[in-house]
């Protein structure tokens, strides 16, 4: 009825619009997602499933431990290991990364490694490292290096398989120096490989930075949080859980990109395009030019 | 007076008036395109890239729906202003420029579909695929996967199941323009065979003219910005022909340069035409 | 020597340079077991029937939990792909199981379900769910339209279409989002049963690092190493082999 009206004068009556943009707030998918999932939650929480807290349990203890202190300590105190871990994590993957693309005897000897460190379980590096080393804050960052260096290694290890070698020989043959080698040949093409595997490797830290705590540290996030499962407080580590939640969100935002083309990269064929995918080489004639333009010095 | 009786009782594809426009666009791919094709007719639509060919092919396939015009098929109106009118599109088979077979089934899977999905009835599926897989020479190849056949070899698999179902019409855009010269020879004389065999209504979409003039009835001239159909003109060179016949050479000549003309390579530029000295 | 020998050669130099390190300096730390009370150990534990039910019962979760998990994803990415609106729908979701590490999402079930097997089904069904979402619905985009259009015009029926064109053209991504997905779940069983339940190979490194038995630990993780290859190459690779024939 409103719409013949509409077709027929061209302007939508006032009523119309006004239910227009009602429909499109509360009819928005987002709003009624959410909404309707805090709903399903609060149905199910203490009735079907008696183990549920309802969201009201969880926004109290939310509330309860923004204001405390702790969990602002126990955050910073996971950052910091994360921050560290990954760091580290990265400087180990890019020389082991480099060493392993660029001779074959390195590689022989590294694979079976990288190979295992991707295959075993996160815990198993943590049980192992409290074995070896005992409890202490070392343990934490070996364990999370353990886990952590393999798959940045294999970014590192993708890109630097992918350099071009014809630019070396450009470089090569124009007598280029090791740093000017460096900096216009190796890094350019290096960078996006290096990048998206320092997020890759940041995010993955802060993944299980939780579960290492959880096993063996006495401070941090991971540890309350596996704290209050074993005094069974649900609603608690619920809440402990959404606030790292919204920080590895924020970090997955940023670092995403990275991740995902991680996954995809997958299914492309082997070989050019799935370097492609991480490594963005300029023409090779447009950096013939370049070089003309700035010759490198006396031969 | 019925309208539909102006035109001879021949019109098999009957266009009238036809437009198209994409959703959101100002211009039209196509604007007042009129044509009939007569029933078992050869007819080729001639034009350039970007004429709105495929699209007028998308409109009679039943894929898009024209924004306006009327188009009957065998007396059944399909569209009339800018609606689809017919539940059911009479039957018909798509020749498509890339082959567009199932790569993960075999040639005669990829017709039992084709046949399946027409309507025919499991127990003639044999008869059928092995009698259109051998009029298109390929029947050596019916359980072959596609990716294991050359450009030519899968064309005619298209091809066979085209004519597999038995349609009335036969639509085709460009099929042997990905194929290299010599296969495309071969395929042009394989398909006037068969279809002088089968006696289908044949629409074939192509932007050689040398290949429109050995081929075709009628060659329909499209010009583009938007589509509409220029000129008919038509072949009367009596079958079979040859490709290298200088009858089709004259032709070819009279009509190049009404073609170009069309298509708007001449006149501004005054570019000398090549009849002229 | 061609260079894959001169690779396998050196292969087997690092693996014995490994043993005989391990041989030789075992004893020097306080928590390393000899090769040869490992090697024991392994045979002993094979020959243990509750091995097997171990073993069993990891696989029955992973399986379970990524049949919903990966069964749950592809019905949402078809839902997806169907509007607009249910893209946005499912966003928050998908952003907030990606978001929660999978350690707090197996405490947070085992805890809801009662450290029930439900609750480790659960716990990999929702880690696994977003990644192959994303996965599938990236490759949703990427669909011929050629092949597509083709099923219009010869009248395909819907059964047809899903089963003959769209589902193998999906197949390549299917499979992608598996493995990407696959060792990750038996990774995540493990860590789940290592917090909550009595057989599974979780529960046996609990023990073993309880006891402070670390040829066991090796033992396990042998094991588990096992079984995951088994997987891929035992299923994956002869499934995918028969599933792509067709490619030339």
């Amino acid at each position: 009825m409103s719409s013949v009206a509409e077709a027929r004068s061209g302007v939508p009556p006032r009523g119309a619009r006004a239910s227009r943009a009602l429909r499109r707030t509360f009819g928005h998918p987002l709003v009624v997602s959410i909404a309707s999932g805090v709903l399903a939650w609060w149905l199910l929480s203490n009735r079907v499933f008696e183990f549920l807290p309802t969201p009201y349990e969880v926004a109290l203890e939310l509330v309860d431990a923004l204001t405390t202190g702790e969990i602002y300590r126990a955050m910073a105190i996971t950052l910091r290991r994360v921050a560290f871990a990954s760091i580290g994590a990265w400087f180990i993957a890019v020389i082991v990364g480099v060493l392993m693309a660029r001779h074959w005897a390195i590689e022989t000897t590294a694979h079976p490694f990288v190979f295992v460190g991707l295959a075993l379980p996160a815990p198993l590096a943590v049980l192992f490292s409290i074995l070896a080393i005992g409890l202490g804050e070392v343990t934490l960052l070996v364990a999370l290096w353990v886990i952590v260096t393999p798959y940045v290694v294999t970014f590192i290890y993708d890109g630097t398989k992918a350099l071009d070698r014809r630019y070396h020989e450009m470089a090569t043959v124009h007598r280029f120096s090791p740093w000017l080698r460096l900096r216009h040949v190796i890094l350019p093409q290096l960078a996006p490989a290096l990048m998206s595997g320092a997020r890759f490797g940041f995010v993955m830290g802060l993944k299980l930075v939780l579960l290492v705590e959880a096993l063996a540290a006495t401070t941090g996030m991971g540890e309350r949080i596996h704290f209050f499962f074993t005094f069974n407080e649900p609603a608690r580590v619920i809440a402990l859980s959404l606030t790292f939640t919204v920080v590895l969100a924020f970090a997955e935002l940023v670092g995403f990109q990275a991740v995902g083309r991680r996954l995809f990269a997958w299914h492309r064929p082997a070989g050019s395009t799935a370097h492609a995918a991480l490594v963005e080489v300029p023409p090779f004639e447009a950096a013939i030019d370049k070089v003309r333009d700035e010759p490198p010095g006396l031969p | 007076m019925d309208r539909a009786k102006i035109h001879t009782l021949q019109d098999f594809i009957d266009i009238d008036q036809l437009g198209f426009t994409y959703l959101g666009s100002q211009r039209d791919a196509l604007a007042e395109v009129t044509m009939s094709v007569a029933k078992a007719e050869f007819a080729c639509i001639l034009g350039p890239s970007g004429c709105g060919k495929s699209t007028l092919l998308n409109v009679l396939s039943g894929l898009v729906t024209p924004s306006a015009g009327r188009v009957a098929i065998d007396g059944q109106v399909i569209y009339e202003g800018g609606r689809r009118i017919a539940d059911q599109m009479p039957p018909l088979g798509y020749v498509f420029q890339d082959d567009r077979l199932l790569p993960w089934r075999t040639v005669r899977q990829n017709i039992n579909l084709a046949l399946s999905s027409a309507g025919i009835g499991k127990s003639e599926w044999n008869e059928v695929v092995t009698k259109y897989l051998r009029m298109c020479g390929i029947e050596a190849w019916a359980e072959a996967w596609p990716g294991s056949l050359s450009g030519g070899q899968r064309q005619r698999a298209a091809i066979a199941r085209a004519l597999s179902i038995e349609p009335t019409s036969l639509l085709m855009d460009e099929p042997f323009s990905t194929l290299d010269e010599v296969t495309a020879r071969f395929m042009r004389k394989e398909l006037l065979d068969v279809w002088q065999r089968t006696g289908q209504t044949i629409v074939f979409v192509t932007h050689s003219i040398r290949e429109a003039v050995f081929l075709a009835d009628n060659i329909y001239v499209m010009t583009s910005g938007p589509g509409r159909v220029a000129e008919r003109i038509t072949i009367d060179v009596p079958r079979p022909r040859e490709y290298e016949d200088p009858h089709l050479t004259e032709i070819e000549r009279d009509i190049v340069d009404s073609v170009l003309e069309y298509w708007g390579y001449y006149g501004e530029t005054g570019g000398t035409k090549a009849g002229e000295r | 020597m061609s260079l894959r020998a001169k690779r396998a050669l050196l292969a087997v130099a690092v693996a014995t340079g490994v043993l005989l390190t391990w041989a030789l300096l075992w004893d020097r730390t306080d928590w390393l077991a000899s090769p040869a009370a490992v090697w024991e150990q392994l045979v002993a534990t094979l020959e243990e029937p509750s091995t097997y039910a171990d073993l069993l019962a990891t696989s029955r979760r992973l399986f379970f939990g990524l049949l919903i998990g990966y069964g749950g994803a592809v019905l949402v990415s078809l839902l997806v792909r169907q509007s607009r609106w249910w893209k946005m729908f499912v966003g928050p979701y998908v952003l907030v199981l990606l978001a929660t590490p999978s350690i707090a999402l197996a405490l947070i079930s085992l805890m809801v379900f009662g450290l029930s097997d439900l609750g480790v089904y659960l716990a990999v069904a929702g880690v696994v769910f977003p990644l192959i979402v994303i996965s599938l619905l990236e490759g949703l985009e990427n669909l011929d339209r050629g092949l597509s259009d083709m099923t219009i015009v010869y009248r395909f029926s819907g059964y047809d279409r899903s089963r003959h064109q769209a589902l193998p053209e999906m197949a390549p991504y299917l499979f992608a989002a598996f493995r990407n997905v696959h060792a990750l779940a038996w990774k995540l069983v493990v860590t789940a049963e290592l917090f909550s339940t009595q057989d599974g190979v979780g529960f046996q490194y609990k023990r073993a690092f309880a006891f402070f038995e670390t040829d066991r630990l090796i033992v396990w993780s042998i094991f588990f190493v096992t079984m995951v290859m088994i997987v891929e190459y035992g299923l994956l690779r002869p499934f995918e082999r028969v599933v792509f024939r067709w490619r030339a």
